[in-house]
């Protein structure tokens, strides 16, 4: 019975701790995710809904973004807007 | 130049400044020269625990604002190598400025082997001044949830600041619960953190009695003994950890833990 409080409390805090850094995440992605949007419109039309980001934390705690962007218009590159004068 | 060292945690009251002192004081037993630096400005006690604060002439923010030297600031301890900056009491903590800080730490450091800085509670401005300051990082937690979510927080801001080394003291920990499977240990908590452990400090009430009666009381106890294995674990890049549950186990350590239920 006492060696399931030690465990308990583990994993209490560990859930604790992983909604916390999600908490903490969700900040981070929003702005991420306008950075993406921003970048990628130099190289292709986006609309509404066209860019994904999507974190997950594995069990080894790391992060993992991925990214999906769907268009069907890419901006011809002898048209790229490379920071203009 | 010296390794420049941040004790923080997040959470308040869980044993930067006590921490902090006894570090010190390890470090410097070990021959080196050490200067601790109270940047908890208007809530400083390292005067308090170091058993000083009758010796303060100048403090941090008459260095910061040059009306003395660094070293005119510096109060020796009882210990050969261990100096004191202390802070102000009642100063607006918005006078010291991150730059200011890190310049203090560079103007210290050729004469120095460490250089620790004792780091206000929170993850305000003073905790960013102070980790600003330095290369390496000490987050103190207990076992506790809420100091130990606070320590997540905290190692997740810093990891920001891409610091050399960012390490774990759990603080007050409790042989008698551990052993009875009560309580976390510090690899529980270490691995829920993701950071490696340089140290455990057992909850002693030798240690406890040290903020009111200051440093130069009585230092004899297993508290003491696990400050000084944390001082060379950092000193010498060891990762032994003290045994805070070996007065627990066995046959007599029963009579200790239903001993210290009853205290
Ligand atoms: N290992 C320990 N065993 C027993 N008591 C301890 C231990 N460590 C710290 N304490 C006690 O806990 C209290 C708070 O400690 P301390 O002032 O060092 O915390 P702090 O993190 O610096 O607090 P603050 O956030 O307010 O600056 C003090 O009374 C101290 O004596
Ligand atoms: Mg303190």
């Amino acid at each position: 019975m006492l060696v399931t409080q030690r465990e308990n409390i583990k994993n209490r805090l560990k859930s604790l701790v992983l909604s916390d850094r999600i908490e903490g995440l969700d900040t981070l992605l929003a702005v991420l995710n306008s950075d993406i949007k921003a970048l990628l419109a130099n190289y292709m039309i986006l609309e509404q809904g066209n860019v994904k980001l999507v974190l997950e934390i594995a069990d080894d705690g790391k992060y993992h973004f991925n990214i999906t962007v769907i268009t069907n218009r890419l901006i011809d590159p002898g048209k790229m807007i490379v920071g203009e004068g | 130049m010296a390794r420049s060292i941040v004790v923080t945690s997040g959470k308040g009251g869980v044993g930067k400044t006590t921490l902090t002192a006894n570090l010190g004081r390890g470090l410097a037993k070990l021959g080196n020269r050490v200067v601790l630096i109270d940047t908890d400005i208007g809530l400083n006690n390292l005067d308090v625990v170091m058993d000083i604060e009758s010796k303060v002439v100048y403090d941090l923010i008459d260095v910061i604002e040059n009306r003395c030297r660094p070293r005119q600031a510096l109060i020796e301890d009882s210990v050969k190598g261990l100096y004191i900056m202390p802070s102000a009491h009642g100063y607006e903590a918005n006078r010291v400025s991150g730059q200011n800080l890190r310049a203090l730490v560079n103007a210290l450091s050729p004469y120095f082997d460490y250089v620790l800085l004792d780091c206000p509670a929170g993850i305000e401005a003073g905790f960013h001044r102070a980790v600003n300051a330095c290369n390496e990082v000490l987050v103190v937690t207990t076992p506790h949830i809420s100091a130990i979510r606070d320590a997540d927080k905290v190692i997740t801001l810093i990891q920001a600041y891409q610091r050399n080394s960012i390490h774990v003291v759990v603080n007050r920990a409790r042989g008698d619960l551990v052993v009875t499977s009560e309580m976390v240990d510090h690899n529980d908590i270490c691995q829920i953190l993701k950071v490696q452990p340089i140290g455990v400090i057992p909850e002693c009430d030798e240690v406890n009695l040290l903020s009111n009666l200051g440093l130069s009381a009585n230092t004899k106890s297993d508290g003491f003994d696990a400050f000084d294995v944390l001082a060379k674990n950092i000193h010498f890049g060891t990762r032994v950890m003290f045994d805070v549950t070996k007065k627990y186990r066995g046959f007599f350590g029963g009579f200790k833990r239903s001993l210290r239920r009853k205290v």
